[in-house]
C-alpha cells in the first residue's frame, strides 16, 4: 500500500525527516509510527500525502478518495452548525449516513450534531472527524495523534473504541502517536522516528527481541537494585531497571529478586521500553 | 479529486455566508439604513427639483457598500481565517479540491449579493420614490456591479494567500475597503473636489464610475464608457498580477 525506498524533507536548510531504507506496508498492516515531539511523524505523514515537499522514492497505491486522513489538528467553519459540515463531507444528512449514523449513536455524539464547531469541547472535536473518517471507510486511513488533548479516561475509551471498530475490517491503518500504550496489541508494525531519523521498523516483537532479548525483568532503579545486579546485562532505561538476562542467567535474577523480596514484573513486549532502548542504542538521547 | 462544483457544496457555501452575521448586516442592513437615514432625514436641506437625482446618486454609491461588503470583505476575512486554520486542506483531504471551493463560494456570494442588492433597490426604490430604472440601466448596472464584485472577490482571496493571518488581512483589506470609498467620492469628499493625483490613482478603478455616471445609467442617459471600462480593466490587470504573486510565494512557501 505505502512503499517507501527513501524519503527526505527539508524544513529551509534543516533536515527535518530522512528515511534511508526500505520501508512497506502492506494492505491490511496496522503500523505505529512513534517518537518524541519534533521527530518527524507528522512530517512524514504530510509528506505521503504530498502536503509539503519531499524528494526521494516513495508511493502510494492508494487514490486520494481511498486515503482518510485524522489530522493532529482538525478544524471547520464555525459558521455553520457542525450538522451542515457533516452533511457536505457525508454528502447527506449524517442520521441519513447508514455509517455515520451508526458512529453517532457509538460515540455519543447526537447532540453536538446542532453546536457550532468552536463551540464543541475537545474530545468531542475529536469524535467528530473520527466519524467522518472512519464513515468514509477509506481502505488507508492515518491517525496522527487521534487522542491528544484528551484526558487519560477519554483516550482510552477512544482507542478501544477504535480497536472494536477496525476488529474485521480490512483497512490499512497507520498510528502517529507518543502515547506508546494506546497502540500495544493494536499494530503489527512499527516505525520508531527521532529527530528525523528512521531508528527501527519492522513486527514490534521481532524488534524487542533484536534490542531488548527475549525478556525482561523490570524492577525499581535504586542504588541497593543496580548493586545488587551488578553483574546483569541490563538495557538503559531512566526511571527503571531493566535486567536482560540470557537463559542461563534468568533463574538466577529471578532468585535474587525473589531473595531481596523486591517486586518486579516480567516482560516480553513494551513498546516504551522498546523505544528507549532503540534511541539509546542508536546514538539518540531521549529529551 | 474533481474542480467540479455541486449543488452540495454551493448550498453549503450559502449557508455560510447566511449565518455570518457579516454579510447580511453589511451586505443589506446597513447599506440600506445609511440609504434611508441620509435620503429621508441629512438631505432635508437640499432644493427639491435636484432631490431625487441627489438620492438616486446615493443610492447607487451604496452599491459600492454592497459589492465590497460581500466579496471584498466577506470573502477575504472568511478565506483568511479558514487558511489560518488550515480548514481548506482538511476539507481537501476529504475529497474536495481548494477550486472547487473557491468556485462555489463564489457562485454563493454571487446569490447572496443579488438577492442583497434586490432588496436594496427595491426598498430604497420604494421608500425614497427613485424614478423606476431602463432596462438596459438597470442590466448595465447590475453587470457592472457583479464584475467589479468578482475582480473584488479575486483580490481579497490573493490577499489572503499572501498574508495569511486573519489580524493582518482584516487590516489591509479594511484600507483597500476605505481607499475604494474615498477613490470614489463616498466619504464626504466629492470625486471632482479631490486633488489631481488621487483622481488619476481613482480612475484607475471602477469606483468613481458608480458615483459619477450610475445615476445616468439608471435613466437611460447616454454615458461614455470609456472610462468605466478602462477603470475595470486596470482594477482587473494589477489584481490579476496580485493574484499570479500569491500563488507564486504560496509555491515558495512550500518549498
Amino acid at each position: 500500500m505505502i512503499h517507501i525506498d527513501n524519503l527526505s524533507v527539508h524544513y529551509g536548510d534543516r533536515l527535518a525527516l530522512c528515511i534511508d531504507e526500505p520501508v512497506t506496508f502492506n494492505a491490511g498492516d496496522r503500523v505505529g509510527v512513534i517518537g518524541s515531539n519534533g521527530a518527524g511523524k507528522t512530517t512524514l505523514i504530510n509528506a505521503l500525502l504530498g502536503l509539503i515537499p519531499a524528494t526521494g522514492t516513495f508511493h502510494l497505491d492508494a487514490k486520494p478518495e481511498d486515503i482518510g486522513v485524522h489530522m493532529q489538528h482538525n478544524e471547520y467553519s464555525s459558521n455553520v452548525p457542525v450538522r451542515n459540515v457533516m452533511n457536505l463531507i457525508l454528502g447527506c444528512k449524517p442520521e441519513a449516513h447508514p455509517i455515520a449514523a451508526k458512529l453517532i449513536d457509538y460515540f455519543n455524539f447526537s447532540h453536538c450534531l446542532g453546536k457550532r464547531f468552536e463551540k464543541m469541547s475537545g474530545g468531542e472535536k475529536q469524535k467528530m472527524t473520527l466519524i467522518l473518517v472512519l464513515a468514509k471507510e477509506t481502505p488507508l486511513v492515518f491517525f496522527d495523534e487521534v487522542t491528544t488533548g484528551l484526558d487519560f479516561v477519554s483516550r482510552d475509551h477512544l482507542m478501544q473504541l477504535l480497536r472494536d471498530w477496525y476488529t474485521n475490517r480490512d483497512a490499512t491503518l497507520v498510528f502517529i502517536t507518543h502515547y506508546y500504550k494506546e497502540i500495544e496489541n493494536l499494530v503489527n508494525k512499527l516505525l520508531i522516528l527521532d529527530r528525523g531519523r528512521l531508528l527501527a521498523f519492522g513486527h514490534p516483537q521481532e524488534l524487542f527481541r533484536t534490542y531488548c532479548g527475549e525478556r525482561l525483568f523490570i524492577t525499581e532503579k535504586t542504588a541497593e537494585t543496580e548493586k545488587i545486579f551488578a553483574d546483569v546485562p541490563i538495557l538503559p532505561l531512566k526511571d527503571e531497571l531493566a535486567l536482560r538476562p540470557d537463559d542461563a542467567e534468568a533463574e538466577a535474577v529471578f532468585r535474587l529478586l525473589e531473595k531481596h523480596h523486591l517486586s518486579y514484573r516480567r516482560c516480553h513486549m513494551d513498546i516504551e521500553i522498546l523505544a528507549q532502548t532503540v534511541m539509546a542504542k542508536k546514538g539518540v538521547t531521549d529529551e | 479529486m474533481s474542480k467540479r462544483i455541486n449543488s452540495r457544496l454551493i448550498r453549503y457555501e450559502l449557508n455560510g455566508i447566511i449565518k455570518n452575521w457579516y454579510v447580511p448586516f453589511f451586505g443589506l442592513a446597513f447599506p440600506t439604513g445609511l440609504a434611508f437615514l441620509i435620503g429621508k432625514y441629512a438631505l432635508q436641506k437640499i432644493p427639491p427639483a435636484v432631490l431625487p437625482e441627489v438620492r438616486l446618486t446615493l443610492v447607487m454609491s451604496q452599491l459600492i457598500i454592497i459589492t465590497l461588503s460581500i466579496f471584498l470583505l466577506g470573502h477575504g476575512l472568511v478565506y483568511a481565517m479558514e487558511t489560518e486554520k488550515n480548514i481548506p486542506i482538511r476539507l481537501e483531504l476529504f475529497g474536495f479540491h481548494q477550486i472547487a471551493m473557491i468556485k462555489a463560494r463564489a457562485i454563493a456570494q454571487l446569490i447572496i449579493f443579488c438577492f442583497c442588492v434586490s432588496v436594496f433597490l427595491t426598498a430604497t426604490g420604494l421608500g425614497l420614490d427613485l424614478p423606476l430604472p431602463t432596462t438596459g440601466g438597470l442590466i448595465g448596472i447590475l453587470t457592472y456591479t457583479m464584475v467589479t464584485g468578482l475582480i473584488s472577490f479575486i483580490l481579497a482571496h490573493a490577499i489572503a494567500l499572501i498574508i495569511g493571518k486573519f489580524s493582518a488581512t482584516y487590516a489591509v483589506l479594511m484600507c483597500i475597503y476605505f481607499a475604494f470609498m474615498i477613490a470614489g467620492g463616498g466619504m464626504g469628499i466629492p470625486f471632482d473636489d479631490m486633488p489631481a493625483f488621487i483622481r488619476i490613482i481613482a480612475e484607475q478603478t471602477p469606483f468613481p464610475f458608480f458615483y459619477t455616471h450610475f445615476a445616468d445609467i439608471w435613466q437611460g442617459k447616454v454615458v461614455s464608457a470609456a472610462p468605466a471600462i478602462q477603470g475595470l480593466l486596470v482594477y482587473a490587470a494589477i489584481t490579476f498580477l496580485i493574484l499570479l504573486f500569491a500563488l507564486r510565494k504560496r509555491k515558495l512557501r512550500s518549498v
